[in-house]
């Protein structure tokens, strides 16, 4: 199980990889002018429903909308309430599309297997900063990955000596010294809330004072309304009342702040792949109408879909890579 | 005499030292003439009114201001960035002392100054700079000391985009073909007003071409193809019936692709028309867009406007609200699928709760006999009414959606469960039957027995039932083993249609949710009706259920309404339970439309309550979002107003027409 | 004649009007109790049966209705004690007594009302011109049908005045507009109501007052061409120029229509009706015609109560 899951994130990393890759000296979020325009094609029409990640809740919403530009007679139901959401419906057959911002685990893909006898197949579309939010008069400058575990989990896996109550004990003075942390998180459906753990907490588990919102959004909202809060959430969610902290890897390297540049050049510690995973047969054909959004996914207005809900688009090589995985051509 | 002798006496001892005195009346206390409970109470009812006035006054103003167009202001910071934009909120705050540091030094002292000499307290605005595409943020907050120079630009220019959000500059050039024909900010708009109708007339109509023109043909060729897969689903590929409906689907599909290149002929022509038009803007920060007219959704000139073109403005937005489909995940355009969706799984709530629940409440109150079980069904009902909604939207999905849903769509082997043989299947059938049968003939001989007052009748009716009971649970069973039925959907497995959630399943939950309430307040209202109405009626020779339909319920009748009131006002109000039977937050098709059969109630719907979730929790942009919340709060609380005035309304006219008593 | 509280209560408070009193002026026709000193009023509160004392006249009469030693209890108390009575035809029967007595369930007994509780349980016999009431296989509804009932507060049912009164006619299906019209005037007429409602047949009934209402009613219970028609204490609830009109109208309905009238005015039963029953705890203790009943009452207890002295 472990070692399914080990090669779900070399996958990812081999994605980031090809990121990086396609875009060797970019300082702005731009499309990659390689990816194709879409051309809509004959004999698309049914019900397209997707069930899943809520932090691509959003992004599914812009797809949704753009593919229904193309066919307009198509209907489109989106569900996101969270990652783990998704693989039952898909398993189920309720949904076409479970977009997930983590990968599958291993129990999962199995349940998928036990099923249909085959693994879904998983489409990396997007590019993710989960970003550590502060208010925005907070003056903090940075942080380590070490002490945003100390500060979310009891477990502190990740080896900072001393738990993080205070932001004195970050090291601001003045007002702020005495001050306790507020914590802001997701829930534990969210696909977030998986990711950040493994990622910034080690594995460890969360304290208990990680007040759980059910959206993404939610958790910018409180952190704009809490001075003295830090919480964590994608990227595409933030807003001016929030600053997103730069992080470093360790207290020796530089603090990366969550820029595009940087996670594409993979130095962002919490940048992370958005996933939609399809249901198809090895070497069977889809049906038109997922073949067409995949395919849309992977066009300039899918991905510029992606630029305005304020992720990372992905470059010409992973969408073509992408699309052989289900047997298209770009 | 004696009285006169004894008034000087009293008199003369005003301490009441002599043996009459007069004691302290208790009465007299303000205890006891009840000033401090008049006060208590009064102050209750006012403290509670306060909280709903209050909690209905923010909605109120935050929700109606929201479309007001604001003005356009221009600032350049100390430190050379120019924004242009609307200023959405202002706070006040102590800057940290590293603020500072990073202005240019020169304005670094006079800042520090102006911050001490407000005792250390700065402003702040929120400009609302929009431009999104180019500059990657919304919005932007400027401290007062931060600026150098603040303007009202004349030809600053909000314009509502159709995707990317709003963007904010001055416009440089009107292009027809590519070509400039106006750069005169008052030319160009004079040219933008004197097209932009035309063109959003035309995309308007692209829009619907494609919708229903499109539409409507791949609807058709949907239910061929469906068609043709149920034939060979049923009659296998190389039978007759299939040939048949290949023949079919070749055909529709012939039919439809001329019609669909026409169409789309059509639709190319008047893009390709809306295409000529595009404006040029440049940025604040002097960026230069160019926009196209299709993409333009409503621009103005926001410090040029008179108080008539805001007003005009205003209700422009608020038509776009209600009429449109939502944009740009929803934080844009209308909510006219959720309105519809409310709506429809409202009334359609009600179409279920209300007879149901009164038909209960008519057993309980008029044909039961009081006794232990009625009691504890009388105490479960109300307990119903505390059960969480979550609970019941738990129920609903593993209910409805998957079991009675599947087994719509796919029969018995869709939910998993076996078929019987045949000839098992008949045999179970001719059982149930029997007994069922069985249980109308003894209750046929237990009532006639009754009447006659015989304690076998009685015993009789009893077993009856208990025979109902025992062949209920069988039917159930031998529907759901039926071998003969394979799904109405089967053609359009392994997609749902209604073992997903839907507006019929919502509307179901919902019912159940809400069937207390209908309970409840019909048994009052049934109580109610004097007995001796009753009484009047049964002299006149009337059975019961002639009692009961010519005056009982007609008397009832407001009662019945009002528990109808109250059923819809929670029902519509309700979230929880409907995010997990139906709402979603994308639903472009509405429940009901214009398409046969009208009512689709296996569509997943858009609602209210969830977008205000949706919107609240879920928003990318949750600064522009917010004041939608209210604003959408407002029409929810409109609408639920809405369908209680026209409930009340009725109940008082049935009132007037039943009431009018002097008893 | 308030009575608030119950007879047997009444009785043990004043016990005094009970007692031989040999300075009144006693009626010369009294009958004594056989070889008794004792009161049947006494014996009854004691529990023990006095039989009842009916006055020849009433064997003469052609009945309408027959009660033959009827009992009748609510769970384990009981009501009335084999209480026989023959109501004329064509004559108003009066039922008089102390609250409590049983003269409202006897009433509530004739058109099987009391059936629809169900503690309640019956012995002895009833016959409607010769039918059997108590009998397992007589339909009640179509027994009812064959009565028209009053009650003690008017009960108009909230729909408008011409339905109202034909609303007996419509329980059983009919629609012709022509007859339905007939008889709701005809009854309207009956109970002195057409006049004063003729022009607003369709307003509510509920809208009249509450003498045109009780008038309302009793237009309803004649609709249905009633073999006899109950009334349980029609004016207890009206004021006094609402009650004499009903009055009046009772002498009017004598002859077409046979009445069986409960009432606590004593005045009232000596106005309007022909024959009176007195009873008492559940008994009849005296009947016999209304003259000799409120002049010449053959008993010393129907003396007693009918000069006020108890009750």
């Amino acid at each position: 199980m472990s070692g399914r899951n080990s090669t779900c994130r070399r996958v990812c990393l081999a994605c980031l990889i090809y990121a990086v890759m396609s875009y060797p000296a970019w300082a702005q979020t731009k499309l990659d002018p390689k990816l194709p325009e879409y051309k809509p094609a004959q004999g698309v029409s049914g019900n397209l429903k997707s069930i899943g990640s809520d932090t691509m809740n959003n992004e599914m919403t812009l797809w949704a909308e753009g593919f229904l530009k193309f066919y307009p007679n198509v209907q489109a139901e989106i569900e996101g309430k969270g990652s783990t959401t998704g693989p039952p419906a898909l398993i189920d057959g309720t949904a076409h599309f479970a977009p997930m911002s983590r990968p599958m685990k291993g129990k999962e893909i199995d349940d998928f297997k036990k099923k249909h006898g085959f693994p879904p197949t998983a489409l990396p579309t997007s590019i993710d900063m989960l970003a550590v939010y502060v208010h925005k008069d907070n003056p903090i400058k940075r942080l380590t990955m070490q002490q945003v575990d100390a500060i979310f989990s009891r477990t502190r896996k990740g080896g900072f000596d001393k738990a993080i109550n205070t932001w004195g004990d970050l090291g601001l003075g003045g007002e702020w010294k005495d001050k306790p942390i507020a914590l802001y998180g997701r829930n534990s459906a969210s696909g977030t809330y998986g990711y950040f753990r493994e990622h910034a907490l080690f594995n460890g588990d969360f304290r208990d004072e990680v007040k759980e919102q059910p959206g993404s959004s939610s958790v910018v909202q409180g952190v704009a309304s809490d001075k003295y809060a830090i919480g964590y959430s994608g990227i595409g969610y933030k807003t001016a009342d929030v600053r997103a902290v730069p992080l470093a890897p360790d207290s020796k390297s530089e603090a990366v702040p969550a820029e595009a540049d940087r996670a594409y050049a993979g130095e962002y510690p919490l940048a992370r792949m958005l996933l939609v995973y399809v249901n198809r047969k090895p070497g069977a054909e889809l049906d038109p109408l997922r073949r067409e959004f995949v395919r849309y996914l992977y066009s300039k207005q899918g991905q510029s879909d992606v630029l305005r809900c304020g992720y990372l688009p992905i470059g010409e090589v992973i969408a073509t890579k992408a699309l052989a995985s289900v047997g298209l051509k770009r | 005499m004696n009285a006169s002798s004894l008034a000087p006496v009293t008199e003369n001892t005003p301490g009441g030292k002599s043996g009459r005195s007069r004691r302290p009346r208790k009465g007299n206390s303000v205890l006891a003439q009840g000033e401090p409970s008049i006060w208590g109470t009064g102050g209750a009812l006012v403290v509670a009114i306060t909280m709903i006035v209050g909690l209905l006054v923010l909605v109120l103003i935050q929700g109606a201001v929201t479309f007001w167009p604001m003005d356009l202001v221009r600032i350049r910071t100390v430190d050379g960035k120019v924004y242009l934009g609307e200023v959405t909120r202002e706070e006040t705050y102590r800057p940290e002392a590293e603020v500072f540091t990073s202005l240019p030094p020169r304005e670094r002292d006079r800042a520090r100054e102006a911050v001490q000499q407000a005792a250390g307290v700065a402003r702040r605005r929120l400009l609302r700079t929009g431009n999104y595409d180019l500059t990657g943020f919304h919005h932007q907050w400027v401290s007062d000391f931060q600026i150098a120079e603040e303007s009202k630009p004349e030809w600053g220019l909000v314009v509502e985009r159709l995707t990317w959000g709003n963007f904010y500059g001055t416009p440089t050039a009107f292009l027809l073909d590519g070509k400039e024909v106006a750069s005169d900010p008052d030319d160009i708009w004079a040219q933008f007003v004197n097209h932009h109708d035309a063109v959003a007339e035309r995309f308007s109509r692209s829009v619907d071409l494609n919708r229903h023109g499109i539409g409507a043909l791949s609807r058709k060729q949907n239910a061929a193809l469906l068609a043709r897969k149920q034939a060979e689903i049923s009659y296998g590929k190389s039978s007759s019936e299939y040939a048949v409906a290949d023949k079919q689907f070749a055909e529709v599909e012939s039919a439809c692709k001329e019609e669909d290149a026409r169409i789309k002929s059509e639709i190319n022509t008047l893009n390709k028309e809306n295409d000529r038009f595009q404006l040029r803007l440049v940025t604040a920060d002097g960026q230069e867009k160019i926009l196209p007219l299709a993409d333009i959704v409503r621009a103005y000139p926001a410090n040029r406007l008179s108080f008539g073109d805001e007003v005009g403005i205003y209700f422009s937005r608020w038509a776009e609200f209600l009429t449109q489909r939502p944009r740009q995940a929803n934080t844009e355009g209308g909510v006219l699928p959720a309105i519809w969706g409310t709506v429809a799984m409202t009334l359609l709530m009600s179409l279920v709760v209300v007879p149901f629940g009164v038909l209960a409440a008519l057993y309980l109150r008029e044909y039961a006999k009081s006794g232990p079980i009625i009691s504890v069904v009388r105490i479960a009902i109300n307990n119903l009414a505390g059960v969480p909604s979550i609970v019941f939207g738990v129920f609903g999905m593993g209910f409805f959606c998957y079991l009675v849903g599947k087994f719509i769509d796919g029969g018995p082997q869709h939910i998993q469960v076996a078929p019987m043989p045949p000839a098992w299947w008949w045999l179970a059938m001719l059982a149930v039957v029997l007994v069922g049968a069985a249980a109308f003939l003894v209750g046929l001989i237990g009532a006639r027995d009754r009447a006659k007052e015989s304690r076998f009748g009685r015993y009789l009716g009893r077993f009856a039932v208990a025979l109902w009971l025992l062949s209920l649970a069988p039917v159930v069973y031998v529907v759901v083993h039926t071998p003969y039925f394979s799904g109405f959907y089967e053609a359009n497995l392994p997609s749902p249609t209604f073992g997903t959630g839907g507006v019929l399943w919502a509307s179901l939950t919902l019912a159940l949710l809400t069937v207390p309430v209908v309970i409840v307040a019909t048994e009052e209202s049934l109580a109610a009706v004097p007995n001796s109405m009753r009484e009047g009626s049964y002299a006149c020779g009337a059975s019961k259920w002639q009692t009961i339909r010519r005056i009982v319920l007609p008397r009832a009748l407001p009662g019945i309404m009002t528990g109808m009131i109250l059923a819809m006002a929670r029902g519509a109000g309700e979230v929880a339970p409907i995010m997990l039977v139906g709402a979603v937050k994308l639903a472009p098709e509405l429940p009901v439309d214009g398409v046969f059969p009208y009512l689709h109630p296996s569509r997943s719907f858009m609602h209210l309550g969830f977008h205000i979730y949706d919107l609240g929790f879920q928003s990318l942009n949750s600064e522009a979002a917010r004041p939608m919340v209210y604003t959408t709060t407002l029409l929810l609380i409109g609408i639920v107003a809405l369908l209680n005035v026209m409930a009340v309304w009725l109940r008082s006219r049935l009132r007037r027409r039943y009431l009018v008593s002097q008893f | 004649m308030t009575v608030s509280h119950p007879a047997s209560a009444a009785l043990e408070s004043r016990p005094t009007p009970l007692l031989p009193m040999p300075q009144q002026p006693a009626n010369p026709r009294l009958l004594d109790h056989p070889g008794s000193e004792e009161s049947r009023l006494e014996k009854i509160a004691r529990g023990q049966s006095a039989p009842a004392h009916v006055h020849a006249e009433i064997a003469q009469t052609d009945p309408v209705l027959r009660i033959t030693s009827f009992s009748l209890w609510y769970g384990k108390k009981q009501a009335l004690f084999d209480v026989s009575l023959c109501i004329p035809r064509g004559k108003v029967t009066a039922l008089i007594g102390p609250s409590g007595c049983g003269k409202s369930t006897l009433l509530r007994s004739v058109n099987r009302l009391n059936d629809l509780i169900d503690t309640v349980r019956v012995r002895g016999e009833m016959q409607l011109n010769d039918d059997p009431i108590y009998r397992p296989s007589v339909d009640v509804i179509e027994l009812r049908k064959r009565m028209g009932m009053v009650f003690q507060k008017p009960n108009p049912f909230p729909m408008s005045i011409y339905e109202n009164v034909v609303y007996p006619l419509r329980i059983d299906g009919e629609r012709d507009r022509r007859a339905l019209h007939e008889v709701c005037e005809r009854s309207l007429r009956g109970a002195a109501l057409w006049d004063e409602v003729k022009d607003r047949l369709h307003e509510s009934g509920l809208a009249l007052s509450g003498g045109q209402q009780q008038r309302l009613c009793i237009a309803r219970a004649i609709a249905g061409d009633p073999e006899v028609l109950l009334l349980d204490e029609p004016c207890s609830a009206l004021d006094p120029i609402a009650t004499s009109k009903i009055e009046d109208l009772l002498q009017e309905l004598k002859g077409n229509y046979s009445v069986l009238i409960v009432t606590h005015n004593m005045q009232q039963a000596a106005r309007t009706s022909d024959f009176t029953a007195f009873m008492y705890l559940g008994h009849v203790i005296e009947y016999g015609p209304t003259g000799t009943m409120f002049t010449n009452p053959h008993l010393r207890e129907t003396n007693d109560y009918i000069t006020g002295r108890f009750g």
